[in-house]
C-alpha cells in the first residue's frame, strides 16, 4: 500500500543538524495492522505524520498507492489524503463546539457530499458505534472512551483506505483502552488498513506487526 | 457548509460573551457613526438635484481682478440677462433674481415677514418647483401678482384657497396671489416663501437696475441641451466687456450640479467648498469604523491560539486553507451582521438628537433600495476589513505543530497587533487634540474685545417706511426711564454688507485698491452703541454740514497709510470728523477691516436702542414696543438682543468641537473597549507566569506594572506619532483665521495625558485582578 524509502528529516540548530529521521526505510501492505513503538523522542509520531502527509520530510521517496507523494504539490497530496486516509488523536482533537453528530459530519462536509447522503452515513456509524443516543451532546459531556470512540466514527466516517492513530489509548485507562483495542482489531480484520504509534506492548500485540524505532531508525521489525 | 459555519461561529459567540460583546458593541457604534455620517453626506449630496433641467442650469458667475487676485461673485449686472437673451441662441432661458430678503405680507389682521425674492418669469422654467395651483410663469408676468408656497398661504389664509386672494406687501402694493407653490424641498439651496415678480424690484431700484458696473442680483440660465458651455463663456465674456467697458471682467456659467458643494473659488478657479467638510466627515467616519474593525482583528488573532486547534483538527479531518478562510470570514460577516443591525437601530435612536444639533433635517428612509444598499455595502466592508486578516492568520496555522500542544503565536502578530492600537489611539489623540485647539480658538474669539457695548443693546429692524419716523420713535422712547439714548444705523454692528472701492484719498497708491466697508448712521451712533472715539468728535447737530463729513476707523487709517492729523482730511468730497477705535464686525476670526460711517438720516434700517446699565431688557421690551408700534401700527414689532445676534457667529466652528469631541470621545471609547479584552486576554494568558511570580514573591504592584506596561508602549508611541500630525493640521486650520490663537505644548500634553490616564485604567482592570489573584488557586488550575 505504502512504501517509504530512505526518509531522512531534520532541523538546524545553529550550525548542527539534528536528525529526527536517519535514512527510514518501510513498507506496509493492504491489509496489514502495524503498530509503531519506541522510547520518546525517536520518532514515532513524525512518521506517522509524514505517512498522513501532516508532515514533510527533507529527503527520501514516498509512495502511497503506487503515486509518488515526494512530487506532490499541497493540493494534490491534500486531496489523496481526503480520499484515503483517517485520522486518530491521543486527545481525541474533538471540536468542543460542535455536537458528536456534527464532529462525525465535518469530514464528510470537506468531501463536498450532499447533505442527504450525509445524513445517512452518519446514522450508519451512530448506529454501528451504538452512540445514536449520544448524537447531540458536546464532547464536554462524554466520557474520554466516548469521545475516543466518536473520533474513531469521525475518521472512518469517509471510508479511507488507511487509518492512522498516535497513542489511541494514551488518554483512557485500561478498561476503556482494551474496548478500542479490540474495534481496531475488528476493523483490521474487515479490512482496514492500520498503523497505530503505541507505547504500551499490550496494545501493540494486537496488530499484525510492530516496528521499534531508536533515533530515527528502525531498531528492529517483530511479526 | 455555510450552515455549519455559522453555527459554529453562533456557539463561538455565545461561548466568549465577552469577547463577543466588545466586538459587537464597538462595531455597531462605529457602525452608527458612519451610518449617520453616510446619510449625513447622501443628504448633503442632493441638494438642488431635484431640477429637471440640471444638466442644463447654470448660474452666472462673474470674475474681476481686485488687489492682484481675481475675485469670482454671482452677483451680476441688472441688464446682463436681457442682453445674454437676445445675443446668445444657445441659451434657452435667462432670468434675473434677487437675493432673498424679509418681505412684509398682509391680509386682513394677519401680518408677518416671509423670505421673498424678485424673479423674472423664465425663473419657472428654469426651476423645477412645481405649482400646487396656477402657473407661476404667468404670474409672474403680471406685476400686480405674487407666488407664494403652500405653507406661506397656509399661515395667511389658513385654509382657504389662497388662488385670486390679495396680499398687502410692504404696507405699499396689494399683490392678487397668483400660484400657490408645493414648499421647497429641503435640499434646494434656493429658499424662498414668496416670490414677487421682479418688474417690482426693476421700479424700486431704479438708480442701479440699468446700469452696468453695479453687481447686485442673480442671474440664471438654460443652455440648449447641444450647447458648449466654453463656447457660451466666450460669447458672454465678449458681449460683457463691450457694454460694461471692463477689460479685465469675465462672465461665465456656472452648473447649478456644482455650486452646492463646489462652491468656492480661488483665483477664478473653482477651489472647493462644502464638499471638504464631506470629505472630512467621510475620513472621519472611516476612522471610526477603521477603529471598531482593528478591535475585531485584534480579539480574534489575540484568541487565536484556542483556535489553532480547531484549524489543525479541520485541516487534519481534509480542510483545506480555502474552506478555513471561508469559515472564519463568514463568522466576521455574521458579527458585522449583528453589528450592523444594532447600529442601524442606533443610528435611527441617534437621529433626531443629531438632527437637532446640526440644525439639519437628515432622515433615514427605510424604504429607500439605495439606502439598503449603501449599508450593504458598508457591511461587507466592514466585514472583510475585519474579517479578513483573521481569517488568513488562523487559517496559516500547520496541523502537525498545532496539534502537539503550544504554539507559540509569533512575535511578528503581537507586534502587528500594537501596531494596530498604536493606530487606534494616533487617530483618538489627534482627535482629541483637534477638540482642544478648536474649543480654546472659539473661546479666544468669543472673548476677543469687541470694542463696544453689546449688554443691553437692543437693535429693532426698521422696515418699509418706518424710518421715517425715526425722530417720533426716539423721543418717544428717550421718555422711558432706563433708555439711555437711541440711534440709527444701516447696518446691524454684527454684520456690514455694504462697501466700495472708489474713495479717493491723499497719497493713494496706485494698488491701494480694496473694498472699503460702508456704513449710514444717525445722531448718536457712537454713544448708543458704545464705540469709542479715538480723535476727533461724533456726527453732532451742533454742527450743522456733518452731511459732508465722516467717521473713519482705526483699520482704514493704517491700510490707506493717512498721515497725521488724520481728522482733517479729505476722502473724495468728506472730511474726515473722527476716528474710531477697531470693533469687531462680521467675521470673528479675522482682524479689523476698514471702515467708513456718514450721516444719513434717511437711508438707515436698523434702531438701536441703550437700556441703562442694571436694567433688565425683559422688563422694558413692553414699553419699547408700545412707543415703537404707537408710530408704526402697520408693523408687527420685532427686535434682537445683539449680544444674541453676535453669540450665533460662533455656531460654526462651536458644533466642529463638538462635533469632533464627541467623534474623539466615541473612538477613545472604541479603542479602550479593545484594549480592555486584549488586556484581559493576556492576563489569562499569563495566569501561571503571575501564579509563579507571586509564589517567588513578586509583589502585587510589580505584576500589576509588569502588566500595564505593555499596553502603554503603543498609546505612547501614538501621542508621539499623532502630536506632529496634529500640530500640522491645526496649524493649517488656524492660519486660515487672522485672529488665532497659538498651538501650545499642553494642549498636546493634555491630550496626551488624557490618553494615557484612559488607557492604564482600562487595562488595570485586568492588571489588577491577575495581581491580587490567589497563586495556589491559578497555578492548581494550570
Amino acid at each position: 500500500m505504502l512504501q517509504l524509502k530512505g526518509i531522512y528529516k531534520w532541523y538546524n540548530s545553529g550550525v548542527n543538524r539534528t536528525f529526527i529521521l536517519k535514512d527510514l526505510d518501510l513498507s506496509v501492505n493492504a491489509g496489514e495492522f502495524v503498530s509503531i513503538m519506541g522510547p520518546s523522542g525517536s520518532g514515532k509520531s513524525t512518521v506517522l505524520n509524514i505517512i498522513g502527509m501532516l508532515d514533510g520530510f527533507d529527503e527520501g521517496q514516498y509512495n502511497f498507492l503506487h503515486e509518488s507523494v515526494h512530487n506532490m504539490k499541497e493540493k494534490q497530496k491534500a486531496a489523496l489524503y481526503k480520499q484515503y486516509i483517517g485520522f486518530v488523536f491521543q486527545a481525541y482533537h474533538l471540536i468542543d463546539e460542535l455536537t458528536v453528530y456534527e464532529n462525525i459530519e465535518t469530514p464528510l462536509i470537506y468531501q463536498d457530499i450532499k447533505s442527504s447522503e450525509r445524513k445517512a452515513m452518519v446514522a450508519d456509524i451512530l448506529d454501528r458505534f451504538q452512540i445514536v443516543g449520544k448524537k447531540d451532546l458536546f464532547p464536554a459531556q462524554l466520557s474520554g472512551g466516548q469521545q475516543q470512540l466518536v473520533g474513531i466514527a469521525r475518521a472512518l466516517i469517509a471510508k479511507p483506505k488507511l487509518l492512522l492513530a498516535d497513542e489511541p489509548t494514551g488518554n483512557l485507562n485500561s478498561k476503556q483502552g482494551e474496548e478500542i483495542m479490540q474495534l481496531f482489531r475488528q476493523l483490521n480484520e474487515e479490512g482496514m488498513t492500520i498503523i497505530q504509534v503505541t507505547h504500551s506492548e499490550k496494545n501493540a500485540s494486537y496488530g499484525s506487526r510492530t516496528i521499534h524505532l531508536l533515533d530515527g531508525m528502525i531498531d528492529r521489525n517483530s511479526n | 457548509m455555510f450552515k455549519n459555519y455559522f453555527k459554529i461561529a453562533w456557539r463561538n459567540l455565545l461561548k466568549n460573551k465577552t469577547t463577543s460583546f466588545i466586538n459587537i458593541g464597538g462595531l455597531s457604534v462605529g457602525l452608527a457613526v458612519a451610518i449617520i455620517i453616510m446619510l449625513w453626506v447622501t443628504d448633503e449630496y442632493s441638494t438642488d438635484k431635484f431640477h429637471k433641467q440640471l444638466p442644463y442650469i447654470y448660474s452666472v458667475m462673474q470674475n474681476e481682478k481686485q488687489e492682484g487676485e481675481i475675485a469670482t461673485f454671482q452677483s451680476q449686472p441688472g441688464p446682463l440677462a436681457a442682453a445674454l437673451r437676445t445675443a446668445i441662441p444657445e441659451i434657452k432661458y435667462a432670468s434675473r433674481v434677487s437675493y432673498p430678503s424679509e418681505q412684509l405680507i398682509k391680509s386682513g389682521e394677519k401680518s408677518l415677514y416671509e423670505t421673498g425674492i424678485y424673479a423674472e418669469p423664465e425663473y419657472f422654467n428654469i426651476m423645477s418647483f412645481p405649482a400646487l395651483e396656477g402657473n407661476a410663469v404667468t404670474a409672474l408676468q403680471d406685476p400686480g401678482s405674487v407666488v407664494i408656497t403652500e405653507t406661506t398661504a397656509k399661515k395667511i389664509f389658513g385654509n382657504e384657497d389662497a388662488m385670486g386672494k390679495l396680499i398687502t406687501h410692504n404696507n405699499i402694493h396689494n399683490l392678487k396671489v397668483g400660484a400657490v407653490l408645493k414648499d421647497i424641498p429641503v435640499n434646494s439651496n434656493l429658499k424662498f416663501d414668496m416670490v414677487l415678480p421682479f418688474s417690482i424690484y426693476e421700479k424700486e431700484n431704479s438708480d442701479w437696475i440699468n446700469r452696468w458696473d453695479n453687481n447686485s442680483i442673480l442671474t440664471w440660465v438654460e443652455l440648449n441641451t447641444t450647447a458648449n458651455a466654453a463656447a457660451v463663456n466666450k460669447k458672454m465674456t465678449a458681449l460683457f466687456r463691450n457694454k460694461s467697458g471692463s477689460t479685465t471682467g469675465e462672465i461665465f456659467a456656472y452648473p447649478l450640479s456644482e455650486l452646492a458643494m463646489h462652491g468656492k473659488f480661488k483665483n477664478g478657479k473653482p477651489d472647493g467648498g462644502r464638499i471638504e467638510m464631506l470629505t472630512m466627515l467621510g475620513v472621519l467616519g472611516t476612522f471610526v469604523l477603521l477603529i471598531a474593525c482593528i478591535n475585531f482583528m485584534n480579539l480574534s488573532t489575540a484568541r487565536s491560539e484556542r483556535r489553532a486547534r480547531e484549524v489543525g483538527v479541520r485541516k487534519s479531518l481534509g480542510a483545506s486553507k480555502k474552506n478555513l478562510v471561508f469559515q472564519f470570514l463568514s463568522e466576521a460577516f455574521l458579527m458585522t451582521l449583528f453589528a450592523l443591525a444594532a447600529g442601524i437601530i442606533l443610528a435611527k435612536i441617534l437621529l433626531p438628537g443629531f438632527n437637532n444639533w446640526t440644525g439639519k433635517n437628515v432622515s433615514f428612509n427605510m424604504l429607500n433600495p439605495g439606502t439598503w444598499l449603501l449599508l450593504g455595502i458598508i457591511g461587507f466592508i466592514t466585514g472583510l476589513l475585519s474579517g479578513s486578516y483573521p481569517a488568513f492568520f488562523l487559517s496559516r496555522f500547520q496541523p502537525v505543530k498545532v496539534l502537539k500542544g503550544s504554539i507559540a503565536v509569533g512575535r511578528g502578530s503581537s507586534l502587528f497587533r500594537k501596531g494596530l492600537v498604536t493606530f487606534q489611539f494616533v487617530i483618538s489623540i489627534f482627535l482629541i487634540i483637534v477638540t482642544i485647539v478648536v474649543s480654546r480658538q472659539v473661546r479666544y474669539a468669543e472673548q476677543r474685545p469687541i470694542g463696544y457695548e453689546q449688554h443691553n443693546l437692543i437693535e429693532i429692524p426698521a422696515r418699509g417706511d418706518m424710518i421715517d419716523k425715526f425722530d417720533l420713535v426716539k423721543t418717544g422712547l428717550l421718555q422711558l426711564p432706563g433708555v439711555q439714548s437711541v440711534s440709527a444705523g444701516s447696518d446691524d454692528l454684527i454684520s456690514f454688507n455694504g462697501s466700495t472701492n472708489g474713495i479717493e484719498w491723499p497719497g493713494k497708491l496706485k494698488d491701494q485698491d480694496f473694498p472699503i466697508a460702508v456704513t449710514r448712521v444717525q445722531y448718536e451712533w457712537t454713544k448708543t452703541t458704545g464705540l469709542k472715539i479715538l480723535q476727533g468728535r461724533d456726527f453732532s447737530p451742533e454742527y450743522g454740514s456733518d452731511t459732508l463729513s465722516c467717521l473713519i476707523n482705526e483699520a482704514a487709517v493704517k491700510k490707506m497709510g493717512l498721515k497725521e492729523p488724520v481728522v482733517g482730511t479729505m476722502l473724495d468730497k468728506n472730511k474726515i470728523i473722527g476716528v474710531l477705535a477697531d470693533f469687531m464686525y462680521n467675521d470673528p476670526y479675522t482682524a479689523a477691516r476698514p471702515l467708513l460711517a456718514f450721516l444719513d438720516k434717511k437711508n438707515t434700517s436698523h434702531f438701536f436702542v441703550r437700556l441703562q446699565d442694571g436694567e433688565k431688557w425683559q422688563n422694558k421690551m413692553g414699553e419699547i414696543e408700545a412707543v415703537v408700534k404707537r408710530s408704526n401700527p402697520n408693523y408687527p414689532f420685532e427686535f434682537h438682543l445683539t449680544e444674541e445676534a453676535y453669540d450665533r457667529k460662533f455656531i460654526g466652528l462651536r458644533s466642529g468641537a463638538e462635533f469632533s469631541s464627541v467623534v474623539g470621545i466615541l473612538a477613545i471609547i472604541i479603542s479602550c473597549l479593545g484594549l480592555f479584552a486584549l488586556s484581559a486576554f493576556v492576563a489569562e494568558r499569563r495566569t501561571k507566569e503571575i501564579g509563579i511570580r507571586k509564589v517567588l514573591g513578586a509583589s502585587a504592584k510589580s505584576i500589576w506594572v509588569s502588566l500595564s506596561k505593555d499596553f502603554l508602549k503603543p498609546v505612547v508611541l501614538a501621542f508621539i506619532l499623532a502630536s506632529p500630525l496634529a500640530a500640522f493640521a491645526m496649524q493649517k486650520m488656524l492660519l486660515v483665521m487672522e485672529y488665532h490663537i497659538q498651538l501650545s505644548w499642553w494642549m498636546f500634553a493634555i491630550a496626551g495625558l488624557a490618553a494615557v490616564i484612559i488607557a492604564i485604567i482600562t487595562v488595570s482592570f485586568q492588571g489588577v485582578k491577575a495581581a491580587i489573584a490567589n497563586p495556589v488557586k491559578s497555578l492548581r488550575t494550570e
